[in-house]
């Protein structure tokens, strides 16, 4: 055993290291001819003549075949391949799409185009059709309409008249710009030009699409009578394909990853979705790779972490950190500009109002200045304003409290600009401030479904969001710089100055300990009143689900079916944003029915099961006894199904307790949730996640303990084993 | 003797498969009464409707001068003044001996748990297991478990016991502890209904048999009358054990090697030895030859083929290790005793040295020719 586990270890970590060296080959590559990409990994697409210009120019290559150029690009990006060839005009759309590919080399080679016919006749109508159009300078005007908006440039439309019949035209529409698909319909080039000649021979077009390949099969063997899909005419393809005269002459370009040619180091930035950097990413950052964050605190976490090299971070926000972490730095600063909002519902336009008129006093009086300056100067040391009584009722705000020093707990409370703000908000209209704090996208899902009344989170205002929600005015706005991280990601010290070190960070500082402790006494409470409602509710599930009544017995599957059927996350949000979202139940409340309903689906049929398994003689004494049936089952059909089900409810019962750790996505801070908090003010992505884990554990194994110990009262003879 | 339970008309079908089809009959205090029947023939089902484990689909049962099939009839008091001990035990197992004793008193008739206890080691004394009283039923060997079921069912101080079969379960080194529990409570005068398959305990320890076939109570009796002087064949055939094997000869041209495969097959399947299938077939032969007679062979041949051939059957009681053959043949064909007279006497010779009886009687227009195998 122990034997077969260090085997298996050798094995990973010999794969590791070869897949490690492997990428390391990978970015050494350097290209600065045509020559070095004689013996690296080729794509071309299949049955082209590229694929013949690969397998003779460059013999020493592997070249992979695909069925388009789209194909090709994405999979340069994976890195399966080293290059690609494609032609010009298409080789121009794709290096547009993706910033982190380059032409590199423009012409490779050129060719003419032509039209395949399988019958002579035709060709010549269409020669003498083409002859007609290029000197009138038609296809001179078509060409270039193509070639310089490939993707909006206007198909006309053209009524075809039926008297001749049909033309099957074969074609491959996946090159833009001769021929592919938009809103459904066949477009491009080579499309206009052969529907302009059935115009002109008055038949109608029938176009069939069919991988690259087989065009010419298809055109041998008469299922088409005329083929267009950007072909090159060639000696060999003359044997079998009567051409028509070149209409287009195209060129091949060559294009491989942009860090192959510029040598410099690949450099991974982060960037805030949503953010203005987003948008202009591919300007301003043309040969980085691009990291998205839902918030700040993530993306510094990935900074420290050295999963990004840069990170794209507010002004303010980049002081803060670089007071806290010395190892930051500002490498450029004034990227761009961002605001940020508050948010409600699109029908409570009402309050944004409200928060308007308050955000102007505070501008004015310079208060909002003031408080600014104390968040992001002292975030750990601010005075948060008093909270309010509020005699008009209750605010409901929605944050996230993992935006340091915007919105972040202290203490065990959130604090931060925004939450100040939004206390002072509350006072002003009169209301007492309750926060909910939530995921990014779960704060959003409940300002979109009301469950909160207004959302503060340093939000910024982009165009879908505007569809979506009321916004108000910007009550922030910053310049953002590029920044990094100085310190390598190995620190010194010794690993048990570093464990107490973390532990301190984690556990002691701001009394988090207390965090944790009431984080697990939510999940204890949940993970309790969830197993007693499930547990009564699988009891009645279980009897409707053996009764005799049709109408019990099928509710009762139904409702099994459908409990069973459902992820359980899925059925949480259904519940507190949808069935729930009118009531004014505490997560708690909500997570709990949740799972209790949850739980009895699975534990009616482990009742169920353990009911039937037992011998129906045990039944049939007990009532020759004279017990009657509810007797018999109470004194001796359920004592031996208990010590029956007790194994695989004991399963389920910690089963439960562990999922217990989706609610955070239904603003409950539960044990989950508190090791997320904790890990967005530290940073520390190890030592949160092992210590909630070591909890988890505990917890469970408590728990198993105290079943245990039910079993051993029921079961005697087990006890004697 | 005043009758406890009475049974008119009952009749109970599963779906479309009839297996009570008219049962009547009385029970009266003091009485032992044995069912027995071949398999299938819906004794378990007739107890089981007594208590209504099983409900029945037509009749009546009085017990004690209440309809026990009406509305308002209080079963669970009536079933627990009748007790009923199951083929496969069906002790408490989740409960200590004792306890499965004691579970019945106390939660249903009020006893105190010390009372209970005390009469539960009487009891267990009674039935031999005062040693096991601790002990939970999957520790015992069958025997035990039903002893301890049969002193479940007395703890409830029942009026009628009801027995289904108590000892199929058991191994034979097993069957005569129980029985001998059951003899004792006869002896008691205790009332009982038994379904068994143990003819011998049955004719010991019964006042009264019941033997049921085709959905009826077929002959009813003491046992003797059953056991030595059954009234109708097919009690017989179950008492005796009998098993049979028929063939038909139609003419002298009978097909003489498919009659023996016949004969020679229903032998094996009854482990006869191989001296018996001699003896049976050359018994056979012989008895052919003589109906067969060269003398007027063509006469008589007409006289047993216009009187329908002649009837082979062969009767082997396992109970009396008895093998007789019968030939059945129209009685306007002369005896063959005295066609033995008449011929060289040799087939008679060897017919003679070979049983132990030869008979010939009258049956309606037929006579029969009856030939005791020789142990």
């Amino acid at each position: 055993m122990l034997r077969k586990l260090f085997r298996a270890f050798l094995t990973i970590v010999i794969v590791q290291s070869a897949l490690a060296c492997s990428n390391d080959k990978k970015d050494t590559i350097r290209l600065e001819s045509l020559n070095d990409i004689s013996d690296k990994r080729i794509a071309v697409v299949m049955g082209t003549t590229q694929d013949d210009y690969a397998c003779k120019t460059f013999p020493d290559a592997v070249i992979s075949r695909y069925e388009s150029a789209s194909d090709m690009a994405i999979s340069l990006t994976q890195g399966q391949v080293d290059a690609f060839l494609a032609d010009g005009t298409e080789a121009k759309m794709i290096v547009e799409e993706y910033p982190e590919l380059i032409i590199f080399e423009d012409r490779v080679y050129s060719e003419l185009f032509g039209i395949g016919f399988g019958d002579g006749t035709l060709r010549d109508k269409f020669n003498i059709f083409l002859g007609k159009i290029k000197e009138s300078g038609q296809l001179q005007k078509i060409v270039s309409k193509w070639e310089n908006n490939p993707r909006d440039a206007v198909m006309p439309d053209f009524d075809f008249s039926k008297d001749n019949g049909s033309l099957k035209i074969g074609t491959n529409p996946v090159m833009m710009p001769f021929e592919y698909v938009r809103d459904g319909r066949y477009v491009g080039l080579d499309i206009e030009v052969v529907s302009m000649f059935c115009k002109e021979i008055q038949m109608t077009p029938e176009f069939s699409n069919m991988p690259f390949g087989s065009l010419i099969a298809a055109l041998s063997s008469g299922k088409v009578d005329l083929i267009c899909s950007g072909i090159t005419i060639t000696p060999e393809r003359q044997k079998q394909v009567k051409f028509s005269e070149p209409y287009y002459e195209s060129k091949t370009s060559m294009i491989t990853l942009k860090k192959y040619v510029d040598g410099s180091r690949h450099k991974v930035i982060g960037v805030l979705m949503g953010s203005t950097q987003d948008f202009l990413a591919a300007e301003l950052f043309p040969d980085a790779q691009l990291n998205r964050y839902e918030n700040a605190d993530q993306m510094v976490l990935a900074l420290k972490e050295r999963v990004c090299d840069q990170i794209v971070i507010d002004d303010i926000r980049g002081e803060v950190l670089i007071d806290i972490y010395p190892e930051f730095k500002y490498v450029s600063d004034s990227l761009a500009a961002d605001s940020v909002v508050v948010v409600s519902s699109l029908q409570n336009r009402a309050i944004i109002d409200r928060f308007n008129l308050f955000l102007e006093e505070i501008e004015q009086s310079g208060l909002l200045d003031s408080i600014s300056k104390q968040w992001f100067v002292n975030p750990s040391g601010a005075v948060m304003p008093p909270i309010p009584d509020g005699k008009n009722g209750i605010l409901k705000i929605g944050t996230t409290a993992e935006d340091f020093p915007y919105s972040f707990i202290r203490d065990g409370k959130p604090a931060g600009l925004d939450v100040d703000m939004m206390v002072r908000f509350a006072d002003y209209i009169g209301k007492k401030p309750e926060f909910q704090i939530n995921t990014f996208s779960g704060m959003i899902t409940s300002v979109l479904t009301r469950k909160v009344d207004i959302a503060a989170n340093t939000i910024m205002p982009t165009e879908e969001r505007k569809k979506q929600m009321s916004m108000s005015e910007p009550y922030l706005k910053y310049n953002s710089g590029l920044m990094e991280s100085q310190k390598s990601a190995v620190s010194e010290g010794t690993f048990f100055g570093k464990v107490k070190e973390s532990f301190d960070n984690n556990i002691v500082k701001e009394r988090r300990y207390l965090l944790i402790l009431n984080g697990l006494k939510v999940t204890l409470i949940i993970s309790l009143l969830s197993i007693l409602l499930g547990t009564i509710l699988g009891g009645i599930i279980c009897a409707m689900r053996m009764s005799k009544n049709a109408i019990a017995r099928i509710t009762a599957k139904v409702y099994i079916d459908i409990l069973r059927g459902i992820p359980q996350v899925v059925l949480l949000m259904l519940m507190f944003y949808v069935v729930f979202s009118s009531v004014n139940l505490s997560g708690v409340i909500v997570a709990s029915i949740t799972f209790a309903m949850n739980f009895a689906a699975y534990v009616a049929e482990m009742f169920r099961t353990s009911i039937e398994s037992i011998s129906v003689g045990q039944k049939e004494a007990g009532i020759a006894l004279g017990f009657s049936k509810i007797k018999t089952f109470i004194y001796i059909i359920m004592p031996q199904a208990v010590r029956r089900v007790l194994p695989v409810y004991k399963g389920e019962f910690i089963s439960l307790v562990k999922m217990t750790s989706i609610v955070g996505y239904i603003a409950v801070q539960d044990l989950t949730k508190v090791g997320d908090i904790i890990r967005s003010r530290t940073f520390d992505a190890f030592f949160p996640l092992i210590f909630i884990a070591i909890l988890y554990f505990l917890l469970a194994w408590l728990l198993t303990l105290l079943l245990n110990l039910v079993e051993l009262k029921t079961v005697p003879q087990r006890g004697k084993e | 003797m005043d009758a406890m339970i009475k049974v008119e008309h009952l009749s109970k079908k599963f779906d479309d498969l009839v297996v009570l089809k008219d049962i009547n009959t009385t029970i009266c205090k003091g009485e032992v009464i044995s069912i027995i029947g071949p398999s299938g023939t819906g004794k378990s089902t007739f107890l089981r409707c007594l208590n209504l484990l099983e409900t029945p689909t037509g009749g009546r049962i009085v017990i004690n001068g209440e309809d026990i099939l009406s509305p308002k009839a209080d079963v669970n008091a009536m079933r627990q003044k009748m007790g009923m001990v199951f083929q496969n035990f069906n002790l408490f197992d989740h409960l200590t001996i004792m306890d499965n004793l004691t579970i019945g008193p106390v939660k249903l008739l009020g006893v105190k748990k010390e009372d209970a206890v005390a009469r539960g080691k009487e009891l267990l004394q009674m039935v031999g297991l005062a040693a096991k009283a601790n002990s939970f039923p999957s520790e015992l060997s069958g025997g035990q478990k039903q002893r301890v079921a049969i002193a479940r069912c007395l703890s409830m101080n029942p009026e009628i016991i009801l027995f289904d079969e108590p000892t199929s379960a058991l191994d034979p080194t097993m069957v005569s502890e129980v029985l001998g529990v059951i003899k004792h409570l006869a002896q008691e005068g205790m009332t009982m209904a038994i379904v068994t398959h143990e003819m011998n305990f049955a004719k010991d320890v019964s006042s009264r048999i019941l033997y049921m076939d085709e959905g009826i109570i077929y002959e009813d009796g003491t046992p003797d009358e059953i056991f030595n002087h059954p009234k109708k064949e097919k009690t017989r055939v179950f008492i005796h054990r009998i098993r049979n094997c028929r063939y038909h000869i139609e003419d002298k041209d009978y097909d003489f090697y498919g009659m023996n495969n016949v004969i020679t097959t229903f032998c094996e399947k009854h482990f006869f030895s191989s001296n018996q299938v001699q003896s049976i077939l050359l018994l056979v032969e012989e008895s052919l030859q003589l109906y067969f007679d060269k003398d007027n062979l063509e006469q008589r041949n007409a006289i047993i083929k216009e009187g329908g051939g002649i009837e082979l059957s062969i009767d082997y009681s396992e109970k009396e290790e008895e093998i007789v053959i019968y030939f059945t043949v129209t009685n306007n064909l002369p005896s063959i005793l005295k066609t033995s007279e008449s011929s060289d006497g040799l087939s008679m010779t060897i017919i003679s040295g070979l049983t132990s009886s030869v008979e010939e009687d009258d049956v309606g227009d037929k006579t029969r020719f009856i030939m005791k195998v020789k142990k």
